[in-house]
């Protein structure tokens, strides 16, 4: 009896403090999130707010530029996941063969990652905008060396290129650690068996290595959908407001059109597409996990 | 198991609400405190907070702040860090969550600012510098009769052109008086060696849309009566002949300019370079034409739209004392603004060291910068055009500009523009 007091002490010494933060940095916040999005609220004091029922929701359904932010973001998040997990898997098979400089080349791949999203959007832009022209001039080819920033679908690939540039050095590291955890002699079987390369790999290294995809996959499809900080230093929204990304547009509803109840809708409604988006693909990935 | 977790999130919440109750009781507690040792004029002086976005200005006036401190030992003036663009966001939070403990002394616009922060501002009307402002400066900071702020400074807007190089190219800025004239003089700067284009634009949304777009709206016959009209939708950009004139007049210029793709740093640096011949900007370039030890001579010219012979001069930014900071707060916020506008101590910091146009009258102006006194001397020929801009409908600036990018990037023609801008502006007025 004593005993198992004094280790739910212990536990509760661990759990409390993080779930004092958790409780007012998130769920609190939360909560109150929800209740705004029902009232006419100006930014300044709540009290004074109407309640205002489902208004601020039919309002963000007819807002065009949301629904077309929100369909960019869709396809941003669709190219992001491919895109990130088939080059850092590829980095990671790469890095755990037998290539002399691989401990090297994990930094290199790493290092995108350890570099904010704000300056890297910063650095890329002066790239996309003044290192491709001066390229262009001097090779007389303006068909992929011209100011990338300038056109609104050559400005959607700058974004994916610099998110996959950023985030397949991080998934890298998860695949690593999976394929380094599956053992020799499984893979020596298939060996013997008379498995090839690709056989190895679809047959016996992707089955084993699935609870890295659950991991990778939710992780690049949320961090897809939050993306702020490379478009707002990346492109801004432009050219002509064709990049913004439903993080941008939020923020921009309330804090430049000052309609901070319907900004907030617009989050709860964000909250909700990622909440089903996520677990879904959890849900499915999981189910393809095998015990080694 | 569930019931271990049932009590720690109870748990948790009773702390979380224990803690924000002693948050507040301690609080009370403080400013009773310190209300007690000011009034004994002993102990702690009243802390007077200032933000403002001009970055250019924050060091000077962190200077000037140490310089007040130093000639009285009632208040303490701390400017917090320069907000810049984020200014209004940066307010928004702590109007929001605490006002009495939000910036003393804040800066914003007229107009539609001036309205959403109305309910915080204190009525300035008693103070020394609110007699001195220059006539008709400050009727955008009235409401009900009460004056809400105090105009932080003169500034002038218009194409600044290069003398040097227009000599070089034998075009008399004088001559120019139609804009057929600016596309003639366009021409012929171009054959000036290392000149790119004519005009620069900047690409941020006042210079992309604002600032130039003031001249039809401010050149019109009545243009409140005009913008009232557009909000209540009884007419159409499209169908105002001065927009649809200046929309003509774009497009005959369009090819002489930069189609507003440089950064306002770039541009400002490309017109130092040499490779434009004009900038459309304000002033307020002057600390970056400085940076760049520009060796030329230049000034302003009025952009000839009808005929203008002017620049367009006006003031959008007001200090703002917040009227929920205490009352020793309020007073010393009153102190300290009407030492830098009036004593000539603080005078020194306005004209000298911010570089600003004085409002106020009783200024030494002998010594401002080559840029401000151009200002003054179109202000003093009553050769000025007004300040408009701040009528357009609140935080579409951004909308508007993506509309006259794609103008420039040949996706819209010159009546698709105005469409456009048309729908910006309704969906801006209705929400």
């Amino acid at each position: 009896m004593k005993k198992s007091v004094k280790r739910n002490l212990i536990a509760a010494a661990f759990i409390v403090p993080s779930l004092f933060i958790f409780i007012n940095v998130v769920i609190i916040p939360f909560v109150m999130g929800i209740v705004y999005s029902f009232t006419d609220w100006d930014g300044f004091q709540f009290a004074g707010s109407k309640f205002v029922g489902f208004q601020n929701y039919v309002q963000v359904f007819q807002d065009s530029d949301f629904l077309t932010s929100f369909g960019l973001t869709f396809k941003y998040a669709v190219c992001m996941i491919i895109l990130v997990n088939v080059i850092g898997l590829s980095l990671a098979m790469l890095v755990t063969s037998k290539i002399k400089s691989r401990n090297l080349l994990r930094s290199i791949y790493f290092l995108p990652n350890l570099i904010g999203g704000l300056i890297l959007g910063f650095i890329w832009k002066f790239v996309f905008t003044k290192f491709f022209v001066q390229v262009g001039e001097v090779l007389g080819n303006s068909s992929i060396f011209f100011n990338w920033l300038d056109d609104p679908t050559a400005s959607f690939w700058a974004l994916v290129f610099v998110g996959t540039w950023q985030m397949a050095g991080y998934v890298m590291i998860i695949y690593i650690a999976a394929i380094q955890g599956v053992s020799d002699e499984v893979l020596e079987a298939a060996d013997m068996d008379g498995a090839g390369g690709w056989m190895r790999f679809r047959k016996i290294m992707f089955p084993l290595i699935m609870p890295a995809f659950t991991i990778s996959l939710f992780l690049t499809l949320s961090n897809a959908f939050k993306q702020y900080d490379t478009n707002i230093s990346l492109t801004n929204g432009g050219p002509y407001g064709t990049t913004e990304l439903v993080a941008m547009n939020i923020f921009k509803t309330a804090f430049s059109m000052n309609q901070y109840s319907l900004a907030q809708a617009k989050a709860i409604i964000f909250f909700l597409v990622i909440l089903v988006v996520t677990v879904t693909q959890v849900v499915i990935s999981k189910k393809r996990e095998v015990e080694q | 198991m569930k019931k271990k977790v049932g009590a720690a999130v109870l748990s948790v919440a009773m702390l979380s609400t224990l803690v924000a109750c002693g948050a507040k009781s301690d609080d009370g507690a403080n400013k009773a405190n310190s209300a007690d040792t000011t009034s004994k004029g002993t102990g702690k002086k009243a802390v007077i907070t200032i933000i403002q976005n001009k970055v250019e200005i924050q060091g000077a006036l962190e200077d000037a702040a140490k310089e007040f401190n130093k000639t009285q030992d009632k208040y303490e003036v701390q400017p917090l860090g320069a907000a810049g663009d984020n200014l209004m966001t940066v307010l928004q939070t702590q109007f929001s969550s605490a006002p009495e403990k939000a910036p003393t002394i804040f800066t914003t616009a007229s107009g539609s600012e001036f309205q959403k922060y109305l309910p915080y501002m204190a009525p300035l009307d008693d103070m020394k510098a609110a007699s001195k402002i220059v006539e008709g400066q400050d009727t955008a900071a009235r409401s009900d009769g009460k004056l809400y702020g105090l105009p932080v400074a003169l500034e002038g807007f218009g194409l600044i052109y290069n003398k040097d190089m227009f000599k070089e190219a034998g075009v008399n800025a004088d001559d120019i008086k139609t804009w057929d004239d600016l596309v003639a003089a366009s021409t012929k700067l171009e054959q000036v060696k290392g000149v790119k284009k004519a005009i620069a634009y900047a690409q941020e949304s006042y210079f992309r849309f604002m600032h130039p777009f003031n001249w039809p709206f401010a050149l019109m016959k009545d243009t409140s009566g005009t913008i009232a009209k557009i909000n209540a939708g009884e007419l159409k950009l499209q169908d105002i002949p001065e927009l649809k004139e200046y929309v003509a007049d774009l497009d005959k210029i369009k090819d002489h300019t930069n189609l507003s793709k440089d950064t306002y740093d770039e541009q400002v640096a490309g017109f130092a370079a040499g490779q434009y011949a004009m900038i459309h900007q304000g002033n307020w370039a002057q600390g970056l034409l400085n940076d760049y030890d520009v060796k030329f001579e230049y000034g302003f010219l009025p952009v000839p739209f009808e005929g203008n012979q002017g620049i367009a001069v006006g003031n959008s930014n007001f200090f703002r004392v917040n009227k929920h900071a205490s009352e020793d707060q309020q007073a010393g916020a009153k102190a300290f603004l009407d030492w830098l506008l009036t004593d000539p101590a603080g005078q020194h910091y306005v004209t000298d060291e911010f570089n600003f146009i004085p409002v106020y009258s009783g200024f030494d102006t002998s010594k401002m910068d080559p840029l401000s006194q151009e200002v003054n001397r179109y202000a003093s020929e009553g050769k000025t055009v007004k300040w408009v801009f701040d009528q357009f409908p609140a935080g579409a600036d951004q909308e508007f500009a993506n509309q006259v990018e794609k103008y420039y990037a040949g996706k819209l023609t010159g009546e698709g523009l105005l469409e456009a801008l048309q729908n910006v502006w309704m969906t801006a007025v209705k929400k």
